[in-house]
């Protein structure tokens, strides 16, 4: 599972510096990750 | 002034008088005197002059080494104290710097957690939990499917041509067969039906002949619409009960023939006939509609 704190910190910093494209990808990765471990959790469930 | 004296008295012994010699001598002395004083005073200002040029310059000297001195004191002084100060700025400036990087730190990391928490309620309010649960398991069993499609060698093609006729066919031979047991146990009703009412006619003949006419019909009445155990089970009762009821209305009938010995008209009572809720009560109803 992918620590999701270094892109969270680098968002922040980005939003701050008004580097607002790169912040979308940091935002972008966490949220994707977010959803990624809630997939994973669905997945362990039993299908019947 | 001894020596101006004697010399006076050797040259002018013979001219000079003893007063004109004092005189002389006075005069000399006073002129002497007079011009050793300004000599003395030309000489004391030359002095003091000279002294205080001395004194002018050893004082600035003396001034200029104090000066120095204290310059140089007071650059230590002011070099020490600045050391100080700077140590204690360093200090106090390092204590800030570590202060303020743990307390960054904690807020960093507050804020960080701040908005992971955020972006966890805004993902669950745009995708819920459970949408993402149910789409896992679309997604999974379409894939079983699928896999179970490849193991079983049936593609989409033989899947939506043969397999969806082949179900057809199998639906409609399901479908004629559950209306042929339809039918076919419809038929076994009616044939059970009969073949019960038989079983009764037949057991109720067996079982009514040497009885009467009235003693038939009473029993047949009685059991028409009941099942054949009914009817074995209570066929000696009823005959029994039919027997005393019409024993107990002979005696009657005797009994009156003998009191009134006359004959009476008949008097029709139009009696109100209940139904029979039970089978006993049936019986009693029977045996009072065939009193004479």
């Amino acid at each position: 599972m992918m620590d999701q704190k270094p892109y969270i910190k680098s968002f922040i910093n980005k939003i701050f510096g008004k580097d607002y494209a790169a912040a979308n990808k940091d935002l972008r990765t966490v949220v994707e990750a977010k959803l990624k471990e809630k997939i994973a959790k669905a997945t362990k469930k039993d299908l019947f | 002034m001894s020596k101006i004296s004697d010399l006076l008295k050797e040259v002018g012994k013979d001219v000079l008088t003893e007063e004109s010699l004092e005189q002389v001598e006075t005069v000399f002395n006073e002129a002497v005197d007079k011009k050793a004083e300004e000599r003395a005073q030309i000489a004391t200002e030359a002095a003091l002059a000279t002294q205080d040029e001395e004194h002018s310059k050893k004082l600035e000297q003396l001034l200029e080494a104090v000066d120095a001195d204290h310059t140089q004191k007071l650059k230590k002084v002011v070099g020490a104290v600045d050391n100080d100060r700077a140590r204690k700025l360093k200090n106090v400036i390092r204590r800030y710097q570590q202060t303020v990087n743990e307390e960054a730190s904690s807020l960093k990391d507050t804020v960080v957690e701040s908005v992971s928490d955020y972006l966890d309620s805004y993902i669950e309010e745009a995708i819920p939990t459970k949408t993402v649960e149910e789409a896992t398991k679309n997604k999974r069993a379409f894939t079983l499917l699928s896999d179970l499609r490849k193991m079983l060698s049936v593609d989409m093609a033989l899947a939506s041509d043969s397999i969806r006729e082949a179900v057809k066919d199998g639906k409609d031979t399901i479908e004629a067969q559950r209306r042929e047991l339809n039918e076919l146990t419809e038929s076994h009703n009616t044939v059970s039906e009969e073949l019960e009412g038989l079983k009764k006619a037949l057991y109720l003949e067996k079982k009514l002949v040497g009885l009467d006419e009235k003693q038939s019909n009473f029993v047949r009445k009685t059991f028409e619409d009941k099942d054949l155990t009914f009817i074995e089970e209570n066929f000696e009762y009823t005959v029994n009960i039919f027997d005393k009821k019409a024993q107990e209305s002979l005696d009657m009938l005797k009994e009156e023939a003998m009191t009134e010995n006359k004959t009476k008209e008949a008097k029709v009572v139009q009696e109100k006939v209940e139904q029979p809720k039970t089978a006993v009560g049936h019986y009693a109803q029977e045996l009072a509609n065939m009193r004479l």
